[in-house]
């Protein structure tokens, strides 16, 4: 995040750069980033480097990564949620080896920069906070226009009417929109983006935040952005709302709560537990840590 | 009455096209295949007013120029040259000036068109339903109660079943998908209607009711329409007026009654005297 | 002048057929003039050229030459050969009728609706369009019971009924009769000679051929005699 801070000497004084990309690529990645801002929900393309592991574990969040890291900076990872899967343990310790100064941390907020996979945190993102996605499909369109070209000419258009009709199709038969996760969401009444494989319970976050939100896609070579304080909105019909995720028990009436923490208010993981019932947890880790944390202290 | 769509000089050449193009095809060299750059001119100054409410004719042999002409009115193709000026409820689009946006606007909600192979007018992926709401999603209705119940009428309306609305138009006989390419021509009301060969390889039986269907449509609806055929049939029962093509060119155009009864150019006379 | 519904002035047609590189004449200098409520009758020897004055005052022909003046609802006069042709339309729809021998009708129609047609392409309203219709069906001794059947699978006589009932439901200032009896019963002809009768009545100009002489003299104000067109220029 500070750009001139990222060079560093080496032993023959030579100057070298900071992180484990070279200058070239971080300078067209920042240019990129920069276009995605300014153009919010457009897919920008961009060279895709390689990253030491294979495309679709997230080299396109971990450019974007690389590309924003300063040495002052503090960065979190997560995947699903929580930050101890190998896949974000290993992303988050690659970038404390590859970029000296930067710290790792499991607080959101604490983070100056998050990469995440298929989830927000529950927290609220803050102005000085950049939230980065892994992105496996950046195209919303791709499900009804195998085209690339004319697919870039529809969102160039707004053409959107073929993934309404996607609605339509699922509101005949099923009574209700379907999509769980990558909800088609139109980004300052123009484009309309795939959000990453998000639950749609963190879809209206993306609305008028406070933070910027960065998707990247390695394997498909797009950047596109989310900027701070614009309108995001899922797409729907005018009489049939929007709806997230109800954890609500259909036996007792009443809200499932996270059994660890006991949150009423956050997405929950649904699995079952070693003597085979249903129990329900925050997918959100640090969350759940957080609100341990604090009940612990007030005891 | 006024026109609603005045088109002026069109002409589609394919190929490099040289100067000489226009001079050395058409009927009287009996080629649309110029000798000096191997162009192949597919419309040649055309030029003919359609107006409010009339059905016209647009008759001729494969390769006439007769589809040609009308895929560049509905955007499917670029003229060459030439101007189509569409007045459109007190405003005019000069057709070919505008841009890509534009025209896909004004093509998917001011025009309609039946194509004679389905599979270019529909969505075989989605219901006989989807393919009209994709019309209606297109002209900004998203209200999925209002979009059901109008997909509904208009499938009504052209004799598809309501019980298979749902069902993909795919398995749907080829009357049947042409029922359902007229609903969704028709679903955003629009007031200019291209008809590709609507009837051509249907059964005789199925042709007569399409006919019908479109007729009675356009007297419900005062819709304007240029009707593409080779078909004398077609054009006897459907309109009111007549174009007469060949090579590109328009050779001649009058009163439909008058064309088929007493036909001036020597083609033409050729063409009606040879129907079965 | 102004009561004249119809002036023809030197009418004629002749085909060039572009195979044969040979001109057909058809029927030269044909004049006359028509008041509202008049009859005139084309009488002729067969094939001087009747049917193709009225198809060319119709302008399904393109006449050779000639004035065909018309003077329209509005007042105005309009010269039917060199009328554009959607005031043709226009008029064709509004005020000018036409009966041919024979009947083109889609299969699949009733004769109900193949009698208020015109009716509905005037803007009348579909139960008003209906009850004419059946009225004028009525009126020509159709059988009720054959109404909601299609034309197409009557005899040659209900089909010419059929097609009067159409031309007579959708009236209109000027009509032009082809042999509007020819292939009908004595009856049926008596009732198609009360509604020209009842047309003429009403101020409906009309030019007609009846192959009946008969007929000729009971409806005819004007009897126009038309020449083999070799023939020289016939006088009215």
């Amino acid at each position: 995040m500070h750009p001139a801070d990222t060079m560093g000497q080496s032993r023959d004084g030579a100057e070298y750069g900071f992180g484990f990309l070279d200058e070239d690529a971080k300078r067209e990645l920042r240019r990129t980033i920069f276009k995605a801002v300014c153009i919010p929900g457009h897919q920008v393309p961009y060279a895709s480097r390689e990253m030491p592991i294979a495309r679709g574990f997230g080299t396109g969040g971990m450019q974007l990564t690389l590309a924003l890291l300063g040495p002052d900076d503090t960065c979190k990872v997560i995947d699903q949620g929580a930050d101890d899967s190998v896949n974000a343990a290993n992303i988050r310790n690659f970038f404390a080896l590859t970029c000296p100064g930067v710290t790792g941390t499991l607080r959101t907020e604490e983070a100056s920069v998050i990469q995440t996979r298929h989830r927000i945190p529950e927290l609220p993102l803050r102005a000085d906070q950049i939230l980065v996605f892994q992105v496996p499909y950046p195209d919303p369109l791709v499900v009804v226009e195998p085209n690339a070209a004319t697919r870039r000419r529809m969102h160039g258009r707004a053409d959107y009417a073929r993934l309404w009709v996607k609605l339509y199709e699922d509101m005949v038969a099923f009574d209700e929109i379907t999509i769980s996760h990558r909800y088609p969401t139109r980004i300052n009444g123009h484009y309309i983006i795939d959000p990453s494989p998000i639950p749609r319970w963190d879809v209206p976050k993306l609305h008028q935040a406070e933070c910027l939100y960065l998707f990247g896609a390695g394997r498909e070579k797009r950047i596109y952005a989310v900027p701070p304080h614009t309108d995001a909105v899922p797409i729907t019909f005018n009489d049939v709302p929007f709806r997230v995720e109800d954890f609500t028990d259909r036996k007792t009436g009443r809200r499932h709560c996270c059994r660890r923490c006991g949150a009423g208010d956050s997405f929950l993981d649904e699995f079952l537990d070693d003597a085979g019932a249903r129990v329900f947890q925050c997918s959100d880790a640090a969350y759940c840590d957080m609100r341990l944390e604090r009940q612990e202290a007030a005891e | 009455m006024k026109p609603i769509l005045d088109v002026e000089n069109l002409t589609r050449i394919h190929g490099p096209a040289c100067p000489a193009c226009l001079d050395v095809t058409g009927p009287d060299h009996d080629t649309n295949i110029c000798r000096h750059c191997g162009s192949v001119v597919a419309v040649a100054g055309a030029s003919f007013p359609l107006h409010k409410g009339e059905v016209l004719g647009i008759m001729g042999e494969s390769g006439s120029g007769k589809s040609s002409l009308v895929k560049m009115l509905y955007f499917d193709d670029r003229p060459t040259s030439g101007r189509a000026i569409f007045h459109d409820e007190g405003a005019e689009h000069d057709l070919f000036s505008l841009n890509e946006a534009q025209q896909l606007r004004l093509r998917d909600t001011r025009m309609g068109m039946v194509y004679q192979n389905p599979s270019l007018g529909l969505n075989f992926d989605i219901s006989a339903g989807g393919n009209i709401a994709e019309r209606l999603l297109m002209s900004d209705e998203l209200s999925y109660r209002v979009i059901r119940e109008k997909a509904t009428a208009l499938l009504a309306r052209t004799e598809v079943p309501p019980a298979r609305m749902d069902e993909l138009p795919r398995n749907f006989s080829g009357g049947m998908q042409q029922r359902v390419q007229i609903a969704r021509a028709l679903s955003t009301g629009a007031p200019l209607l291209f008809l590709d060969e609507v009837t051509t390889g249907l059964d005789l039986s199925v042709q007569a009711r399409i006919l019908d269907l479109i007729m009675e449509l356009q007297e419900v609806t005062g819709v304007s329409m240029l009707v593409v055929t080779h078909d004398l049939g077609v054009v006897r029962h459907l309109t009111t007026r007549t174009i007469v093509m060949k090579y590109g060119r328009i050779i001649e155009s009058g009163l439909t009654d008058q064309i088929l009864e007493d036909p001036q150019a020597a083609y033409t006379q050729q063409l009606v005297s040879s129907a079965l | 002048m102004t009561d004249t519904i119809l002036s023809v002035r030197g009418l004629g047609k002749g085909f060039y057929i572009h195979d044969r590189a040979k001109h057909i004449p058809a029927a030269m200098g044909v004049s006359f003039d028509l008041k509202p409520g008049e009859l005139a009758a084309l009488v002729g020897p067969s094939g001087a050229g009747k049917s193709s004055l009225l198809k060319a005052i119709y302008r399904s022909y393109v006449p050779t030459e000639g004035v065909v003046n018309y003077t329209t609802a509005a007042g105005e006069v309009v010269d039917l050969v060199r009328a554009p042709e959607t005031q043709i339309t226009a008029l064709r729809r509004a005020e000018i009728g036409f009966v041919t021998q024979f009947l083109h009708c889609l299969p699949r129609l009733s004769t109900l609706d193949v009698v208020a047609r015109p009716l509905l392409q005037q803007g009348i309203a579909r139960a008003a369009a209906h009850d004419r219709a059946a009225q004028m069906l009525a009126a020509l001794a159709i059988p009720e019971q054959l109404w909601d059947a299609t034309p197409a699978t009557f005899s040659g006589g209900e089909r010419q009924r059929v097609n009067i009932a159409r031309s007579f439901a959708q009236g209109g200032r000027l009509m032009l009769l082809d042999e509007p009896t020819a292939s009908l019963d004595p009856a049926s002809r008596e009732n198609v000679c009360a509604m020209i009768e009842g047309a003429k009545a009403e101020g409906t100009g009309m030019v007609a051929i009846f192959h009946d002489t008969a007929l000729v003299g009971r409806l005819a104000d004007h009897r126009i005699d038309v020449q083999r067109a070799a023939f020289e220029e016939a006088a009215e």
